[in-house]
């Protein structure tokens, strides 16, 4: 009966070949599926090959936090055969939306099946995680697992194609992974430490031995943050760290507040370079999918603290 | 109306058995159904912990169904699944999964050794960094399956079989209580056809417990101490001498197996 079937779809498929109809025809046999970030996406993307079409709801530069469905993102649900999102109150203002949508359809939060001593406590609510979990490439393929599977409870005929096309991703991940270990560990030691934006980054911290530090919610205007800043001066001067880290949509205020404070003291900080925290590069290019998004990163991070690592990347792929 | 549901409910408690804690996988009631049709239908089993367990049937009997719905990556319609006592939720982490082998388009330059030390995070959880002691490990694993000498080539240069040892090393590096492999032996050479069940003993000599998926009727006698028939129900389960019988066999495969074949085969009850 299954044979059958599959004969007779191609079978059609042929038939709308020839005869010049449009692609959407085709496009119905395939499993539609919507995903929230970026990174599921693509991580969707890679699993479900040609048997899927997916749609990321948040593009480039999306703050998933603070992200709210508008009217198309309604439409493009409800018409999807599966909903995919991080879950770990990522999406902290989608929650209410999608747990409608979850009446009516499959929807999966993929990131809310990892393990609980894989996650770090969120420092702010008890018994909540930290989301971040994708800046770490071996956590992130617990997560592929996950998409993996919820691909093939929608769609069990495509098990095969799921289960290959999830190993050969992870096997890529693995490769991004060993980079990642290597790559930053010829940072010296005592320049282990990221100053970014805002507090994406404590699980890369956790793996791979640095000190984070986020500088977003520090004001210059109150003796507090002063204070802080002050702190902050003091630790990047006595550690030597010549490099501090920006993101395109987080204010630079009190980042050039340090900048300005090392210098004072005779120590030279520079811009390290702008890192992808919580949404990948442009659509279509390396830094757009999540291979590239972490290889920016590390690359990224290693060459402006010090370590050792080839200009364009792992792959030679990165922008220059 | 309400009474009859209650009735049903109640017959329906009174039928079922219990989990059976001391199992590695219990499964109780388990259907599992594809288009309306039942893959799997109604089966209860029990895998023992500690044993080498062959899950033995024609095909599209639902044996990798039943593993993948057992493991919850597919949907159930409906059944119970305990693993050492525990929901599967809770006892993930004591499970190392070994798919069937894929033909997959191998296009990145991945070490043998990274794609092992990926088995090793889930275990290690936040103290996941990467160190030398974990690569030391993850050596091990590779030198448990005969492939210590690969571990800097590239994945896609390894033939199917030696890339099977290597995912069986990466489950290894897992560290879990229970194996679950989906068909291990189906298209690889005969050296690797034989280090992986060498390393399936040993695993089980240790005290962990192993279910395979498995095609072979006549190895099933040598590689495993239980096995399960299945032919969308649930024919027999045992060890190899009481339910591996040319009985359950004939239940199991129908016409599909001539007596003369099974007269050749190395059965339990001789």
């Amino acid at each position: 009966m299954l044979t059958l079937l599959s004969d007779r779809r191609s079978f059609l498929g042929g038939l709308v070949v020839a005869l010049g109809l449009p692609r959407v025809a085709l496009a119905q046999d395939q499993l539609s599926v919507v995903a929230t970030t970026g990174m599921i996406a693509d991580a969707t993307r890679q699993v479900g090959g040609d048997r899927v079409t997916v749609r990321a709801l948040m593009g480039p530069g999306v703050d998933p936090h603070a992200y709210r469905q508008t009217r198309s993102d309604i439409a493009a649900m409800a018409g999807a055969d599966l909903v995919l999102w991080h879950g770990l109150y990522l999406e902290a203002q989608l929650e209410e939306f999608l747990a409608d949508m979850a009446r009516s359809r499959a929807v999966v939060a993929v990131a809310d099946t990892l393990p609980r001593d894989v996650l770090i406590a969120h420092d702010d609510y008890a018994g909540r995680f930290d989301p971040h979990v994708w800046m770490v490439p071996d956590i992130w393929a617990l997560v592929v697992d996950a998409v993996r599977d919820a691909l093939i409870a929608a769609d069990p005929d495509g098990t095969e194609t799921y289960t290959s096309n999830a190993l050969a991703h992870q096997t890529e991940i693995a490769a991004l992974a060993s980079y990642a270990t290597q790559s930053l560990a010829t940072v010296p030691e005592p320049a282990r430490v990221l100053v970014t934006a805002h507090d994406a980054f404590n699980y890369f911290g956790n793996a791979y031995g640095f000190d984070v530090v986020g500088i977003q919610g520090i004001s210059t205007n109150s003796e507090a943050g002063v204070q802080r800043i002050t702190e902050l001066v003091d630790m990047l001067v006595s550690r030597q760290i010549g490099a501090v880290f920006v993101e395109s949509s987080v204010s630079d205020r009190a980042m050039r507040a340090l900048i300005e404070g090392a210098a004072a003291q005779g120590h030279e900080v520079q811009i390290g370079g702008t890192l992808f925290s919580d949404a990948m590069g442009e659509d279509g290019s390396y830094e757009g999918t999540y291979i590239g998004m972490i290889d920016h990163n590390v690359t990224t991070i290693t060459g402006a603290l010090g370590g050792t690592v080839p200009d364009r990347g792992m792959q030679g792929r990165l922008a220059s | 109306m309400s009474a009859a549901i209650t009735l049903a409910a109640t017959a329906g408690q009174a039928i079922a058995p219990q989990p059976d804690p001391d199992a590695a996988l219990s499964i109780r009631g388990l259907t599992v159904s594809y288009a309306d049709k039942p893959a799997v239908f109604s089966v209860d089993a029990s895998f023992a912990a500690g044993a080498m367990t062959a899950i033995v049937g024609p095909n599209g009997a639902g044996k990798s169904t039943l593993l993948k719905a057992a493991l919850g990556v597919i949907p159930r319609l409906s059944g119970e699944v305990t693993v050492f006592g525990q929901p599967l939720a809770q006892a993930r982490a004591r499970i190392a999964y070994v798919p069937q082998r894929a033909s997959v388009d191998w296009d990145f330059p991945t070490r043998v050794i990274d794609v092992v030390l990926m088995g090793m995070y889930r275990k290690l959880g936040l103290l996941g960094r990467v160190r030398i002691a974990h690569r030391d490990a993850a050596r091990a694993c590779l030198d448990r399956v005969g492939m210590a000498d690969f571990a800097t080539r590239q994945i896609g240069q390894l033939s199917g079989g030696q890339q099977q040892r290597v995912f069986l090393a990466r489950a290894l590096a897992q560290d879990a209580d229970l194996y679950m492999l989906d068909e291990p032996f189906a298209g690889v050479d005969a050296a690797t056809e034989a280090a992986i069940i060498g390393v399936l003993k040993s695993l089980r000599d240790e005290g962990r417990s192993v279910i395979a998926v498995h095609h072979d009727l006549a190895t099933v006698a040598d590689y495993f101490d239980r096995v399960l028939l299945l032919n969308v129900r649930r024919i027999a389960e045992g060890p190899i001498d009481t339910a591996f019988t040319p009985a359950a066999l004939q239940s199991t495969y129908g016409g599909r197996l001539a007596s003369a074949q099974i007269d050749q085969l190395k059965l339990g009850g001789a």
